[in-house]
């Protein structure tokens, strides 16, 4: 089965092809222009350049967060214009389930962090070693002490990755003490490719939406709804 | 695509127009940019009311939410699938960011999936071209007066994409005092449709409000901000008199200062450039006093005015989709690097 992927969370603009055999080609970007002009420009290229005829995609694979606001938006409406144009399913991940992949092989806690701002993380914990990562604590929203306080749960070595490494790593580091791991720069960032791996898990274990029911995970409310609920508590 | 040798053969061109540059979900298929086979909106109003006006954000979640609904329910009404289109057309500004980039991203992934032109339309162009829906013949070069919640505007129109601003606001937009006047009177959001109706049962002579840049300095430009400060300040001493607040007369006065700014500056543009036509557009257009005055005072320059039925007056897709027919025609079509431009003006479309 053909599918494409999208991710446009964080500040990486990521999209893959590929069967559940084959990766046959993935274009990312990591530099600050806008996803909004950057992922239909990428996509075009990628089906191009894998020679595939965009009729015999099977189905979208795209991040539905946490990240950014903006960005979970981007690529969902993407996803959900193309699912509408050629006629296919898609098939939501989160960011964090996606990212987990890339620390698959590793025997402990995997660790994705993302810089949620407000001094604030998105993560969630897996559990690494086997064909597939395991979810041993849910996503969260939360400030660092949380997931400090859900590292120090458990007994393992900590891989950490995610761009939350870049501004937290010294506290996660002094949190984990002597269980701190962290994978090299070039492979922490989020790949579409990641997105393709988890979407054939997700559409294989529960299929995909149906049509547009697919949900944004924010994890957090807008602002103004937080302050509505504050002040009607 | 645009094909003029089919729609001498009778064949529609079919556009599929988007909109969601604020807080309505909008989507329409327009045939040969004047027949309206189905106009879809999806208000959010009632998301944004406790909150006492539009968020950005809460906006945004929800045209997410709906957009392919929308779309599906506009072609459906028109009786077509995206098989039958010969082009998307979509807002891309000005408006709210988050909002307008849900609209830009679903029709460039439609545009891409379906292989249809896709043409990029700014949001006041689109207003002015709900007048090519009211079955009227449009015939440049016209004035064309803007108001709405986010804009004023006096504009010549010398054909499709040319325009030169006449004049403009210098501060709040017409619509936007309405609201903040409405808000003021407890009134609720939006406000211009109850100081309408209030201001029927109310007498203007019983206040005089200032009228905004009347005299040759500031040509034809707008201010309304000295007749928000008047009204607002009457309506605090009424309230520290203790007694009911004089309603149906604080809307009929204030309205008046507002249309008469309108009209005048509109008539002073008509006598000054003779065109055969005036066009109205924007949600202040739905105004009946508004349209009433301006009827009046243009009859004798021998102008015809012309105005959008009232669901084409308010945010729609319909004029989008009109807009979008022309652009067409003219091949202005948009790449995929396509971004929402919130602060898009009028003259660098
Ligand atoms: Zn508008």
């Amino acid at each position: 089965m053909l599918l494409v992927a999208l991710d446009t969370t964080t500040t990486v603009c990521s999209v893959a092809l590929g069967d559940e055999e084959k990766l046959r080609a993935e274009y990312s970007l990591n530099i600050s222009k806008t996803h909004s002009q950057r992922l239909m420009p990428l996509l075009v290229d990628l089906i191009r350049d894998a020679g595939v005829d965009k009729k015999k995609i099977e189905g979208i694979a795209v991040t539905t967060g946490p990240g950014s606001f903006t960005g979970i938006r981007i690529g969902m409406a993407t996803a959900l214009g193309l699912s509408q144009g050629l006629g296919v399913p898609v098939v939501g991940v989160t960011t964090l389930d996606a990212l987990a992949w890339a620390g698959v092989f590793f025997p402990g806690l995997v660790c994705p962090v993302l810089d949620a701002r407000k001094d604030q993380v998105y993560f969630a914990l897996y559990r690494g070693g086997d064909s597939a990562p395991l979810e041993v604590e849910p996503a969260r929203a939360a400030g660092l002490e949380a997931l400090c306080e859900a590292v120090s749960r458990h007994e393992e070595p900590a891989l950490f990755l995610g761009d939350g490494l870049e501004r937290f790593r010294a506290t996660l580091r002094s949190a984990a003490g002597s269980r701190y791991r962290e994978i090299p720069a070039f492979s922490r960032l989020n790949r579409a490719s990641l997105v393709l791996q988890e979407g054939f898990r997700v559409w294989e274990q529960r299929g995909p939406a149906p049509a547009y029911a697919l949900s944004p995970f924010y994890l957090r409310l807008s602002e103004a709804e937080r302050r509505f609920q504050e002040k009607n508590r | 695509m645009f094909d003029e040798k089919g729609e001498k053969m009778g064949h529609k061109t079919l556009i599929l127009g988007i909109e969601t540059s604020c807080d309505d979900t909008a989507a329409s298929v327009v045939g040969n940019g004047r027949d309206v086979l189905s106009n879809v909106v999806s208000s959010q109003e009632s998301f944004h009311q406790r909150f006492g006006g539009i968020v950005p954000e809460i906006a945004s979640r929800r045209h997410l939410e709906v957009i392919n609904p929308v779309i599906d329910e506009a072609l459906a009404k028109a009786g077509f699938t995206f098989a039958h289109l010969d082009g998307i057309a979509v807002t891309h500004g000005p408006g709210l960011v988050g909002s307008l980039l849900v609209g830009v991203s679903a029709a460039k992934a439609l545009s891409f999936s379906l292989d249809l032109p896709l043409v990029a339309v700014n949001h006041l162009e689109g207003h002015i071209y709900a007048n090519f829906l009211t079955g009227a013949t449009i015939a440049f070069p016209l004035i064309c007066l803007i108001a709405s919640g986010g804009h004023t505007s006096l504009l010549h129109v010398k054909g499709h994409g040319q325009l030169e601003v006449l004049g403009r606001t210098r501060d709040d937009a017409a619509g936007e005092v309405f609201d903040k006047i409405a808000r003021a009177l407890g009134l609720g959001f939006p406000g211009g449709p109850v100081i309408d109706q209030l201001a029927q049962q109310g007498e203007g002579e019983k206040f005089l409000f200032p009228r905004a840049l009347m005299g040759a300095e500031g040509k034809l430009d707008f201010s309304f901000s000295g007749v928000k400060t008047a009204v607002l300040n009457r309506i605090r001493r009424e309230k520290e008199q203790g007694k009911p607040l004089p309603l149906n007369d604080l809307c009929a006065a204030f309205q008046d200062a507002v249309v008469d700014a309108l009209v005048e500056k509109s008539a002073r543009a008509v006598e000054y450039l003779q065109p055969r036509q005036f066009l109205l557009a924007g949600g202040v257009a739905a105004n009946g006093e508004l349209r009433r005055r301006l009827r009046l005072r243009l009859a004798p320059l021998e102008v015809e005015v012309i105005y959008p039925p009232l669901e084409y007056c308010t945010d729609n897709a319909a004029m989008i989709a009109a807009a979008g027919y022309y652009y067409l025609r003219q091949g202005r079509l948009a790449p995929y690097d396509l971004n929402a431009e919130p602060g898009l003006d009028l003259e660098n479309p």
